[in-house]
């Protein structure tokens, strides 16, 4: 991977790699200085690395770092997931971007990440697998339970209003 | 085939874009024929996400990077040296080094003539000495007065036997040993010439060691032969290095049996006799060394030479020779 291929892949993939962060974080800096530590850890492995396999290596070496900081931070807070639950209980059902949201939050870290995954960067369960270190049939598993996730906390987010 | 049991699966791969285009159809186709199931599709196709491109990356441009010359790469520029630069006044830059001038230390001057006046010492030393050795090759004699070290030569004290040479020092104890025998035997002997006159060359001088006055061991190679009515002691020095004191004393008698023989020939053999039995029970505390001779020999003359000269007094003047050096004392 030469300098150009690096920077096309800054380019390319910088703003695809800081959502799926930012989403799974939920906090700007946090999620860029994963983003930044993935490039920096990009660009000193850029000789063992193919420009055609760029983005998933990003997106591996981003997810891991996220992980990492989320075990690290343990920023997981019951009590504030239940004030955005009531929160979003108080809004009309027309925000269904932000009950989205939601639901997306109330899912595990490995659930959410498989969701963007696969609906934002639009990667295959072979794909996701690689990045997130799990056979498909397993991606394939768990994606589809945290849809259904999804699905039942919309439906019953309908039924209540 | 879809069917009331796998419809979810089919609905979620649509969902998840993991269905073919046939298989795709074939969901849409499922749908449309069960009404029942229109709900459930739709609460699926809201649990899509759809991306937010309005959330971007803050401080792309931190992220983009530029080789340094340290990590260089080949398509960029690299300088080469220019040649045509060269220093005009190179001729000024060169040095010589100084001529180094030996400085002589003061002592090194007094050292090096105090060796060369050592050397010349010794050399003069040594070539003194070999005028005034005593220790002479085959037959020769010295003769010494029994008082006085003057030397005093006849012509009956030459004995052209080869006697002895008897093997090296023994210590003091057994030599004095020795001379208490050898004057006994030789008050005898006196006693018989007078007697009887001397009968053969071998018989005429009585055989002695040579009294010494210095504490030194006695050389029981040196045997003298004196006369009783002289006072002067002969000393007969025969070096012959491998002739053993048995046949020494076989060459004395020259073939006559020990019962004929004279008795001082008889004194002498007994000597040997025990000598010999000295020997056997010293021979372990004395061994022969050949180089001891010689050096002790060496030392006996510088300190005889010492000794001569030390004593000498010069219209009261006292002064001290060395070798062919003449010193004053104060």
């Amino acid at each position: 991977m030469s300098e150009k291929e690096y920077n096309e892949c800054v380019t390319l993939h910088a703003d695809n790699v800081y959502r799926f962060i930012l989403k799974n974080l939920r906090q700007e800096e946090d999620a860029r200085d994963v983003v930044q530590s993935a490039y920096e850890k990009l660009w000193k492995n850029r000789d063992g690395v193919e420009a055609a396999k760029s983005k998933s290596y990003l997106f591996t070496i981003a997810y891991h770092q996220m992980i990492d900081h989320l075990r690290k931070m343990k920023r997981v807070d019951l009590r504030a997931e239940f004030r955005e639950e009531a929160k979003i209980s108080d809004k009309p059902v027309s925000q269904l971007k932000a009950a989205l949201e939601v639901a997306l939050a109330r899912l595990n870290d490995t659930q959410r990440s498989l969701v963007l995954l696969k609906d934002y960067e639009g990667y295959s369960y072979a794909e996701i697998g690689q990045i997130m270190e799990l056979t498909e049939s397993q991606v394939k598993v768990y994606l589809h339970r945290a849809r259904l996730q999804l699905k039942n906390y919309l439906v019953s987010l309908e039924n209540l209003i | 085939m879809i069917t009331r049991d796998n419809y979810e699966e089919f609905f979620l791969l649509y969902i998840d874009n993991e269905l073919s285009v046939s298989d795709r159809e074939a969901v849409e186709r499922y749908i449309a024929h069960h009404p029942d199931l229109q709900e459930e599709w739709t609460a699926l196709l809201h649990c899509r996400l759809l991306p937010e491109e309005q959330l971007a990356f803050p401080d792309r441009e931190a992220l983009y990077r530029t080789l340094t010359p340290e990590e260089g790469e080949d398509d960029l520029p690299r300088f080469s040296p220019d040649l045509s630069i060269v220093f005009p006044d190179k001729a000024s830059l060169y040095k010589e080094e100084e001529d180094r001038r030996i400085v002589w230390l003061p002592w090194l001057r007094i050292g090096a003539a105090a060796v060369m006046a050592g050397i010349v010492a010794l050399v003069v030393l040594l070539a003194g000495n070999k005028n005034i050795s005593p220790v002479t090759p085959a037959t020769t004699a010295t003769l010494y007065s029994s008082g006085t070290r003057d030397k005093v030569g006849t012509r009956d004290a030459v004995v052209t036997k080869p006697v002895v040479h008897q093997q090296p020092d023994k210590p003091v104890i057994s030599a004095r040993k020795e001379k208490k025998k050898e004057l006994q035997s030789r008050q005898g002997e006196q006693d018989v010439q007078k007697e009887t006159g001397p009968e053969r060359p071998d018989n005429k001088d009585l055989v002695q060691q040579e009294e010494h006055h210095d504490p030194t061991p006695v050389r029981p190679t040196d045997i003298t032969a004196t006369r009783a009515a002289d006072i002067t002691v002969t000393k007969v020095v025969v070096t012959t290095p491998n002739v053993h004191s048995g046949d020494a004393v076989a060459a004395l008698q020259g073939g006559i049996p020990k019962e004929e023989s004279s008795f001082a020939t008889q004194a002498l053999q007994r000597e040997n006799e025990d000598h010999d039995q000295d020997n056997n029970i010293l021979v372990s505390a004395e061994s022969p060394v050949p180089g001891k001779g010689k050096l002790r020999g060496l030392f006996r003359k510088v300190t005889r030479t010492f000794g001569k000269t030390a004593d000498r007094d010069n219209d009261g003047q006292r002064e001290v020779l060395v070798g062919a050096f003449q010193f004053a004392l104060k």
